[in-house]
């Protein structure tokens, strides 16, 4: 790995995959986690600006329906997908922009992985985290926290 | 200790390393770290990413740096593959095996697409000769053949529909002539079955089309280390362990029967239905409008493959590309009639779950399964359900299922057949 976060690392492993122009962990009006956004390819920069006002209107679904399961969702804009991963429970998602025209299904199965692992990252920044609280004194219990990646987890 | 004492043993690794050398080691290291004894032979299945990432020769060195010299070794590249670790369309993983009372023998046949018999021959006359002085009755094969590809037509690029024009016209002799030329076209992975069931008529063979990411235009075989781009290769076992294969299809008959009128392409292309241009005649019979001749088309036929019955088993055919008016199929079509079947992925879930607990019936040590990569780009993250199930149903069994371009088999209960769209599981047990 490249001495990143590691969030940012399972990031960067995911754009080396052709069919991955961009990636990133969003929510509505916020990137929590990018990687190096000059490994982006140029031809999802040309389109950004409208790609990114579509995104946060769907995360304005995706703020609306995630706590009932919503797990997926994409949307085709020009010659690009963009496809969300919800983290279950959050209003965060892994984004990544693909082309139209790729084989979708073996891209979504490493969405899934890459999902997978950024969970299993923040399970264990919890338990981390709980850990220490156990240590110490526990002063109150708070409903929502936001981990060392920025990421907004509800608990 | 007695003979028929000694423990089989089975071992699964995955790499998920980007550096072909690095992960080929990784996945040697992973498959045979619980091993006590050296290896029977190993099964190596790899996506197609590290031939960009270092080569897939310096992915076999990888391997090779910690192999024992002259374990029997065979694999290919796949879209991509299930196993007890994981689902993945990235990476590699490998299973190894140790077993006593195991003869095991590796082989190849060479230019399976120019001489399909040719090839068959060549590698199970190789795989007999080895085992001519085996002491053990029960024989298996697993192998791994060069997968359907689409050629570039000339200089007009590499298409899955082409619409009309010369070219399109011109395409299915081009398309012969690019399979005689340089290997690329239909697998005729069908041929090669055919002649392997003539030749190891007691044998239980399991096979799967090597391919890359779908794009279909390249496919690597592995063979101890050398890697082949044309080649059948295969590793032959007899034990004193039996075997099964189990098949089975997320598949349903819609009742839309077509007549083919005209064939082309050593009968793999449809080139009229009912006496008209079978691209049009398809759309129709299905209810598609000719708005959907785009590229998108090919994806959305992976739902509606193509399929008839021929001595008792059903034998579905993923549309390949269209050609102007041609309908161009992975395997020679034996029948004139052919029907529409639809596929969903609950049916898909539901065959690959029913194939899993089939081959738990024979309490199985070990499981390979070859599964058609269309399942794969259908489901799309949708296959860890099946692979949940999977898991839960094998649990400490070890088990690897590549997605492959094709799936052949042939028992002595069943004749040769190449299939599409179908999950095939293997046992040892």
């Amino acid at each position: 790995m490249q001495g990143n976060d590691p969030i940012t690392d399972v990031l960067e492993d995911l754009l080396k995959l052709d069919d991955i122009l961009a990636c990133m962990i969003a929510r509505q009006n916020m990137i929590s986690v990018i990687p190096d956004t000059n490994k982006f390819d140029p031809q999802v920069m040309k389109v950004w600006d409208i790609i990114k006002n579509t995104m946060d209107s769907v995360f304005g679904v995706i703020q609306q329906y995630s706590m009932a399961g919503l797990h997926e969702m994409e949307f085709e804009l020009q010659d690009y997908e963009t496809l969300f991963y919800i983290f279950p429970d959050t209003e965060n998602a892994l984004v990544a922009i693909i082309p139209a025209l790729s084989n979708k299904g073996l891209i979504e199965v490493e969405l899934e992985n890459t999902r997978r692992q950024i969970i299993a990252l923040l399970d264990n920044e919890e338990q981390i985290k709980t850990g220490e609280k156990e240590h110490l004194t526990v002063e109150d219990s708070s409903t929502s926290s936001s981990d060392a990646y920025g990421i907004n987890v509800l608990q | 200790m007695p003979m028929n004492n000694q423990e089989f043993k089975a071992c699964v690794g995955t790499t998920r390393l980007w550096d072909s050398f690095d992960a080929g080691k990784e996945v040697a290291r992973k498959a045979i770290s619980d091993l006590d004894e050296l290896p029977s032979f190993v099964l190596l299945l790899s996506t197609i990413h590290y031939e960009k990432n270092g080569g897939f020769e310096e992915f076999l060195n990888g391997v090779w740096d910690v192999l024992p010299e002259g374990t029997p070794l065979v694999g290919g590249t796949v879209a991509g593959f299930m196993n007890n670790d994981g689902c993945y369309t990235r990476g590699a993983t490998a299973i190894a095996v140790s077993y006593q009372n195991m003869d095991v023998a590796i082989g190849i046949g060479h230019n399976t697409k120019r001489n399909p018999k040719k090839a068959a021959k060549c590698l199970s006359n190789s795989i007999l000769k080895s085992h001519e002085t085996s002491s053990h009755q029960n024989p298996f094969m697993f192998s791994i053949l060069p997968g359907g590809t689409i050629p570039q037509l000339f200089g007009f690029g590499r298409k899955k529909v082409m619409k009309t024009g010369l070219v399109s016209k011109l395409s299915l002799f081009l398309l012969d002539q690019s399979i005689k030329l340089v290997q690329l076209g239909p697998g005729r992975e069908e041929e090669v079955f055919d002649e392997l069931g003539k030749n190891l008529k007691d044998w239980y063979i399991l096979g799967g089309s090597s391919m890359d990411n779908l794009v279909q235009s390249r496919c690597y075989q592995f063979l101890g280390k050398e890697v082949h781009t044309t080649d059948i290769v295969g590793i032959g076992i007899k034990s004193d362990l039996n075997y099964e294969i189990i098949t089975e299809y997320g598949l349903k008959k819609t009742g839309i029967k077509m007549n083919i009128t005209k064939k082309g392409l050593r009968n793999c292309a449809i080139c009229k239905i009912d006496g008209k241009p079978a691209t049009k005649e398809f759309l129709k019979r299905i209810n598609w409008p000719e708005d959907y001749l785009d590229d998108r088309l090919y994806t959305k036929t992976f739902y509606y493959p193509l399929g008839y019955e021929y001595e008792g088993i059903l034998r579905p055919q993923i549309i390949g590309a269209f050609l102007g008016d041609n309908i161009a199929c992975g395997y020679s079509i034996k029948t004139d009639d052919i029907e529409i079947l639809s596929a969903s992925g609950e049916s898909l879930l539901t065959a690959m779950k029913k194939a899993s607990e089939e081959i738990t019936n024979f309490n199985p040590k070990m499981v390979m399964g070859v599964a058609c990569a269309t399942q794969l780009e259908t489901l799309g993250s949708s296959i860890f359900r099946a692979y949940d199930k999977l898991e839960d149903i094998f649990k400490e069994i070890p088990f690897v299922v590549g997605f492959y371009a094709g799936e052949e088999s042939y028992s002595p209960k069943t004749p040769p057949k190449q299939l599409y769209d179908s999950f095939n599981l293997s046992c040892i047990y």
